[in-house]
């Protein structure tokens, strides 16, 4: 019997594990999940609230002061700083970056279609963003067809690197791999800094190495002299896959167990406790026993929620009730990118002040079950959960492993 | 219980590619793609080429013949695609149409050089370590020069059972309950102590082991191609043993990749949908699972002995280090979590530590060929470098070829877990003996 299974294995179920471990460093941890998790599809910085304007997690309080039904009101006020010092603790010793010493403010990056996004909390490579000057150099690669360079603001060039004989075949994953290689580097920089004109930083797609990435940016920064930044790029994420691999090397060598494959179907219940979750595995399902369960698989988009075309919107593992709306016709804005964000990303699950899932009658489901991510519904009023995308998971993660815990 | 949901998925293999979002995130994990450029990867084999197959025509993608069928692909995929499945049943048809290969003909046939060979175990010892036969066997056949090869035990398992059965007086009243063990074609042929050891762990814990005939899982004729063949062996599985399964006797066995396919192969790559084959596949258990399961029961017995009280060679080999496991691709397939590391955990002294690596590289036959055999090694690098770095002398690992090339690729003897198991019990099995 595990002291604590997480279902889900991305931002909040990872975290929740990463989380657990400090909390308790003996206790046996498990996360399973169907699939790798959205890490690897997300930019890899960490959105707590993108419109502050004054100090994040001053405003985070506000925000859930104004709205106590937002998963950051759930969490605890305490909660969302604990985390985020606890990741950043982490990320030092993962090598990622990810400082977040308070008092936070958001930070300013630049994205591929060249906008500007204010995330609080950056690994290395969105962090020269910082120094772009006044003429950064954006960068693609001649021939790729994930990264056009252009899109991202002027003056551009397109380097040709020595990437075989597909480039267009190539994902941001295969060129983080050569970005790995010092003599591809090498070359790299040689061929931009015949052409760097007086730029005073230079943007590169997310792709400057996958296991060696601080190296990866420094060693460019050396040879170009300028600032390097990184601009996130069409999935796979390489900044999240970054993550994803130091994590799961970080969890393992902690003992956590880590299923990735096989998806968990049910909870099996013994009076007001889950005694476990039943796994579809090859064969016939498999049981894993729990003293306490996280789920954080997430909302529609992670797989914690599914819909149809009449409608309904169900919570997948234990037919939690969801909060929707029924009316199709109200689930999107009528801009794909409106900066309020669309009603169907705010629908999940209802929680008590204790982080557990409400069933119909509007008590807990069971007693050692918690909910950590965005699968917890967020009021319609609040901000986008885009704004809040990181922060909530790493808040809601904290807080569920520190409950999950210490339950009797 | 609270009620099952069912899961909106469409079941069969070939038509999961539906599911498919073309995200790439089983091309990011595919450990392939990153070693060779042969291989455009799981997404555009996969579900992408699969709206070209005509179940009728032969397939239009000849570079799906590199997926190693690792299953990787299968397990990252958040959206149900069943991708290796997909390109294993590719493979097959492109192996038909290609027509026949004396190669993988005789890389598929394993199970029966494992049981002719086995009365000329030192001459074919000698021949597979002789450079020039195996230079021969590169250039005339394209069965790679370098990979391991196992050895023949000289005797097989399975004589060595019949005459110990033979000996043992069996009492009239025998009240243990009863598991079947299926041991699979390797150890039958070349690791028969590995089954030695597997008997008698059940044994004391108090169950009667019985042996009954069996086949090869026929895992190495599917993965090269060879369907109907393959489907003749799980046949005679399927009858021989399903029986056992519906009548509640556990089914256990040492390797896991045979287990994974009577588990979950002969349905979702062979075809086959018929009762035996479910009722066996619910019913066979990897040798961790079921000692974990027992486990989880109260019903282990747990008198190990700690590292300080094992063997001196093993002892000397862990030293101080840490062990590290490989949880081959197989085993992760099986989705019953890592039941090896939990057992091993019960050890005293003992510490185990999961690697990250995906695949050792070696994926059945697969880095036998040897067209293949630099992409094995290469996948399998970060595995052996990590290895090597720990300064671990002895490794963990279920599944027999993933446990020869880890010890040929890293240099540390790379054990099965039963025989960590039976050493923390006392258990011993003469490696060369027939008694
Ligand atoms: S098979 Fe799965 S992981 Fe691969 S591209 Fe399709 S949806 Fe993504
Ligand atoms: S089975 Fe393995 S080698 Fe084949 S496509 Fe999938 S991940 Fe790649
Ligand atoms: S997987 Fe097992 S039974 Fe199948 S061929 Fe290999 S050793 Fe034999």
């Amino acid at each position: 019997m595990d002291d604590l299974l997480i279902i889900g294995a991305g931002w909040a179920g990872l975290s929740a594990a990463a989380f657990a471990l400090h909390l308790k460093p003996k206790a046996k941890i498990r996360v399973i999940a169907q699939g790798i998790g959205s890490l690897v599809v997300t930019p890899g910085w960490l959105s707590l609230l993108d419109s502050a304007q004054g100090e994040v997690l001053a405003a985070v309080r506000d925000l859930a002061a104004r709205h106590p039904d937002h998963p950051y009101a759930l969490a605890g006020a305490e909660a969302l700083e604990r985390a985020v010092r606890l990741f950043a603790q982490i990320g030092a010793e993962i090598e990622l970056g990810y400082q977040a010493e308070p008092p936070l403010y958001n930070k300013r990056v630049f994205t591929a279609l060249g906008s500007l996004q204010t995330p609080a909390i950056l690994p290395y490579g969105y962090q020269g963003a910082a120094q772009a000057g006044e003429r950064p150099l954006f960068v693609g690669f001649e021939g790729w067809r994930d990264y056009y360079p252009s899109l991202s603001g002027e003056p551009h060039v397109l380097i040709a690197p020595p990437i075989g004989a597909r480039p267009w075949d190539l994902t941001p994953t295969d060129y983080a791999r050569h970005f790995d290689q010092p003599p591809f580097r090498a070359e790299v920089a040689r061929q931009v800094k015949a052409r760097l004109n007086g730029a005073t930083s230079v943007a590169f797609p997310a792709v400057l190495g996958l296991e060696h990435h601080a190296e990866t940016v420094q060693s460019l920064q050396d040879r170009l002299g300028v600032p390097v930044f990184e601009l996130p790029t069409l999935p796979p994420s390489v900044p999240g896959a970054r993550l994803y691999n130091k994590l799961r090397r970080y969890l393992l060598d902690r003992g956590v167990r880590l299923q990735i494959g096989h998806p968990v179907v049910r909870g099996v219940r013994e009076g007001k406790r889950l005694a476990g979750v039943e796994v579809a595995a090859a064969g016939k399902p498999q049981f894993f026993g729990a003293r306490a369960v996280i789920l954080a698989t997430g909302n529609l988009y992670g797989g914690g929620l599914f819909s149809d075309d009449s409608g309904r919107v169900w919570e997948g593992i234990f037919d939690l009730p969801v909060q929707h709306n029924s009316d199709r016709q109200t689930w999107f804005s009528a801009r794909m990118l409106a900066a309020e964000g669309h009603a169907v990303h705010r629908f999940g699950i209802r929680a008590d002040a204790q982080l557990k899932p409400l069933a119909a009658e509007g008590a807990p489901l069971a007693e050692n079950l918690f909910a950590a991510g965005h699968i917890l519904a967020q009021p319609s009023e609040s901000p986008s959960p885009f704004e809040t995308a990181e922060g909530v998971a790493l808040a809601t993660a904290y807080r569920a492993a520190q409950l999950a815990l210490t339950q009797p | 219980m609270i009620e099952p949901r069912e899961l909106p998925y469409l079941q069969e293999t070939p038509f999961t590619a539906d599911h498919c979002l073309k995200c790439n995130i089983c091309t990011q994990a595919c450990p392939v793609v990153p070693v060779t450029d042969l291989f455009p990867g799981p997404k555009t084999v996969g579900p992408q080429a699969q709206r070209f197959r005509d179940p009728d025509l032969p397939s239009p993608d000849q570079s799906v013949d590199y997926c190693s069928g690792c299953g990787i692909c299968t397990l990252v995929c958040p959206h149900g695609v069943r991708v290796m499945e997909i390109n294993t049943q590719a493979k097959a048809k492109l192996a038909e149409a290609k027509g026949f290969s004396l190669r993988n003909w005789i890389l598929g046939h394993n199970a029966w050089w494992g049981v002719l060979g086995t009365p000329f175990a030192p001459l074919l010892n000698w021949a597979f370590r002789f450079k020039p036969f195996r230079w021969l066997a590169e250039k005339t056949l394209g069965i790679s020069a370098r990979a391991a090869f196992p050895t023949w035990a000289g005797y097989t398992f399975r004589s060595w059972w019949r005459k110990r059965e033979k000996k043992r007086a069996q009492p009239a009243e025998d009240a243990r309950p009863v598991v079947v063990y299926y041991h699979g074609c390797s150890t039958n042929s070349y690791e028969p102590r590995i089954g030695k050891l597997a008997v008698q762990i059940l044994e004391h814990n108090g169950f009667r082991v019985i042996v009954p005939p069996q086949a090869c899982c026929g895992l190495p004729l599917q993965s090269n191609g060879m369907f109907a063949e393959a489907r003749r062996f799980a046949r005679k599985n399927t009858s021989a043993l399903a029986d056992y399964a519906r009548r509640g006797i556990p089914i256990v066995g040492t390797a896991g990749s045979c287990i994974m396919a009577l588990k979950g192969d002969y349905e979702h790559i062979l075809g086959l949908h018929d009762d035996d084959t479910r009722a066996l596949a619910g019913g066979i258990y990897d040798i961790s699972e079921f000692l974990w399961g027992l486990h989880q029961q109260g019903k282990l017995k747990t008198d190990f002995r700690p590292v300080s009280a094992f063997p001196p060679e093993l002892r000397a080999l862990i030293g101080d280090s840490i062990v590290p496991y490989h949880a081959p691709c197989q085993l992760k397939a099986h989705g019953m979590g890592r039941p090896a590391l939990d057992l091993l955990d019960l050890i005293p002294e003992l510490r185990v530590v999961e690697m990250d690596a995906d695949c050792c590289g070696i994926a059945g036959t697969y880095g036998y060929k040897a067209e293949k055999r630099q992409i094995a090694e290469d996948v399998g690098a970060p595995l052996f470098r990590r290895i090597r770095e720990i300064g671990a002398r002895l490794a963990v690992c279920d599944t027999e070829t993933c446990r020869w090339h880890i010890a040929q690729m890293s240099g540390a003897r790379v054990v099965h877990p039963v025989e960590l198991l039976a050493s923390a019990y006392g258990i011993t099995a003469d490696e060369r003996a027939m008694i």
